[in-house]
């Protein structure tokens, strides 16, 4: 197994997952992650993998993804490979979880941008240090930049809540 | 002494630092009652995050779907099915009664102008039931009415009595589709045996409150909370809102039931499981009620928790939680339960 079959299979889905998240578009976040993938396998030596990819991710949401059709088959043909199928899959959604992550995803968006990719990359695990080296942040500016984070994300989410429950209780007595 | 910098408390939470500092951290939370607040303030954000960010994806991790992890309509009971409590079926049997004797007699009597007929009363003890199908409420005549139009009836039990007797009017049922005066009674019998349990009890209620039948449908479900609460109080089943507030009361547990008893003294409280079923009793954990429709409930430190306290109002969807000194309004929402 070459290294790129390899960070694929050990990254694909926490990739995946991060970008949708951040996207909010399952597809949009499979593209920006094979072009990462793309980026990787161009890199000769990676030293922090995990907190490479992410960074390398972050940058192409930011910049837009480029395509590379060549390459880009052959990662597919690794995803199936790979039949990779912990990450999110799309099902239909009950109107309340749909409720819920649409609230999630207004709350999301009022965070500025580094607050919601280190928050993101913090929910995918990475640590301080990945996290600092991938947003090119102080690790001492970390926990404050989560906290802040965190903070906003509950307060809006929650006001968002309670703004609709007035709704919601209308629905639930008739 | 300086407090916590939030930061630094994430940090730690987070796992990134040390040994040393993190131990630094926990005496100073230990200390630091303020520090503390931070800390369990910090501990409800992380959670809360991960909460709204996994709320995100189609499928959460981990997380068995809600509806599979319900059981099938066909297993859950008729109370469940038709949400039932107690209450409501007792006002709802209550004007069932009422109003198919009223029409019946006005069938059978139609020159009459005002009669005697019996009504139905329901067991105050039975309706205060958490527990409730196996004691379903046992209609039992106990007072007259006197209809000309009007059915003079109290819908409630005991505990109603100050809620004062209702005046179910024609009128207020007119305009909850049930027309006596002018549609014809056969019709009428079967109109008001399909009417939704719901409109019944809301009628009810909203005729015991005086405030007519002709709220807007946005109101039916508190005037029928509040008017159930009026008979039942507060013995029934609760669960707290899993919101960022209710994190920093970590003695609360998501879903409890209140045991019933008499109108004073202490009670117990009771585990109520995820799928609605009501468990063991929560040791330790107490209730009692301060006022017709208020009740303190006391559950007990399990460290490194504290003990709180909740003090429910009947028909409110918040409650004050209290512990180590912090009192914040956390969301309760009533919930259905089977044994």
């Amino acid at each position: 197994m070459n290294d790129l079959d390899r960070l694929f299979r050990e990254y694909h889905a926490p990739l995946v997952r991060y970008l949708t998240r951040r996207l909010g578009d399952r597809d949009w976040a499979e593209e920006v992650t094979q072009e990462t993938f793309l980026r990787a396998a161009r890199q000769e030596t990676i030293v922090s993998e995990r907190a490479w990819l992410f960074a390398v991710a972050t940058n192409l949401v930011r910049d837009e993804a480029r395509k590379d059709a060549r390459r880009r088959k052959h990662l597919e043909l690794l995803r199936e490979q790979a039949k990779i199928d912990d990450v999110v899959q799309p099902e239909p959604l009950s109107i309340e979880r749909a409720q819920e992550a649409a609230m999630a995803r207004k709350a999301l968006e009022q965070l500025t941008e580094r607050d919601r990719e280190a928050l993101l990359m913090r929910e995918e695990g990475l640590d301080y240090t990945e996290i600092a080296s991938a947003l090119d942040l102080s690790i001492g500016s970390v926990g404050t930049t989560l906290a802040r984070a965190r903070r906003r994300l509950v307060e809006v989410y929650e006001s968002l809540q309670s703004s609709g429950s007035g709704d919601r209780g209308r629905d639930a007595a008739s | 002494m300086q407090h916590l910098d939030e930061g630094l408390i994430h940090a730690w939470l987070d796992g990134a630092l040390s040994e040393e500092e993190g131990a630094r951290i926990e005496a100073h939370g230990r200390e630091c009652p303020e520090c503390a607040v931070s800390i369990a303030s910090a501990r409800g954000l992380v959670a809360g995050a991960t909460r709204i960010v996994s709320s995100l994806d189609a499928v959460r991790g981990g997380v068995v779907p809600e509806r599979e992890a319900r059981p099938s309509p066909a297993r859950r009971s008729l109370w469940t099915r038709l949400h039932l409590t107690p209450a409501r079926a007792a006002l709802a049997a209550t004007l069932l009664v009422a109003v198919s004797s009223l029409l019946a007699v006005r069938h059978d009597a139609r020159d009459q102008r005002r009669f005697e007929m019996p009504a139905a009363r329901v067991n105050a003890a039975a309706t205060d039931s958490v527990v409730a199908p196996a004691k379903a409420p046992a209609p039992e005549a106990k007072k007259s009415v006197a209809p000309g139009a009007v059915v003079d009836q109290a819908p409630s039990a005991a505990s109603a009595a100050s809620t004062a007797s209702a005046k179910v009017s024609a009128e207020s049922l007119k305009a909850h589709d049930v027309n006596p005066a002018t549609a014809a009674p056969r019709d009428l019998r079967l109109r008001a045996q399909t009417l939704q349990l719901s409109e019944v009890v809301t009628a009810a209620t909203a005729a015991a409150a005086g405030t007519g039948a002709t709220g807007a449908t946005a109101a039916s479900e508190k005037v029928a909370l509040s008017g159930a609460s009026a008979t039942t109080g507060l013995a029934r089943c609760y669960a707290i809102v899993p919101d960022s507030v209710a994190s920093l009361f970590r003695a609360l547990p998501p879903r409890f039931a209140l045991d019933p008893g008499s109108d004073s003294g202490a009670h117990s409280v009771r585990v109520v499981t995820e799928n609605g079923r009501v468990d063991s009793i929560l040791t330790d954990a107490t209730w009692r009620r301060t006022s017709l429709n208020m009740a303190r409930v006391d559950f007990p430190a399990t460290p490194p928790a504290h003990a709180a306290s909740l003090v429910l109002a009947a028909g409110r969807r918040t409650a004050e939680a209290s512990s180590a000194g912090l009192t914040r309004e956390v969301n309760v929402r009533p919930i259905d339960c089977r044994e």
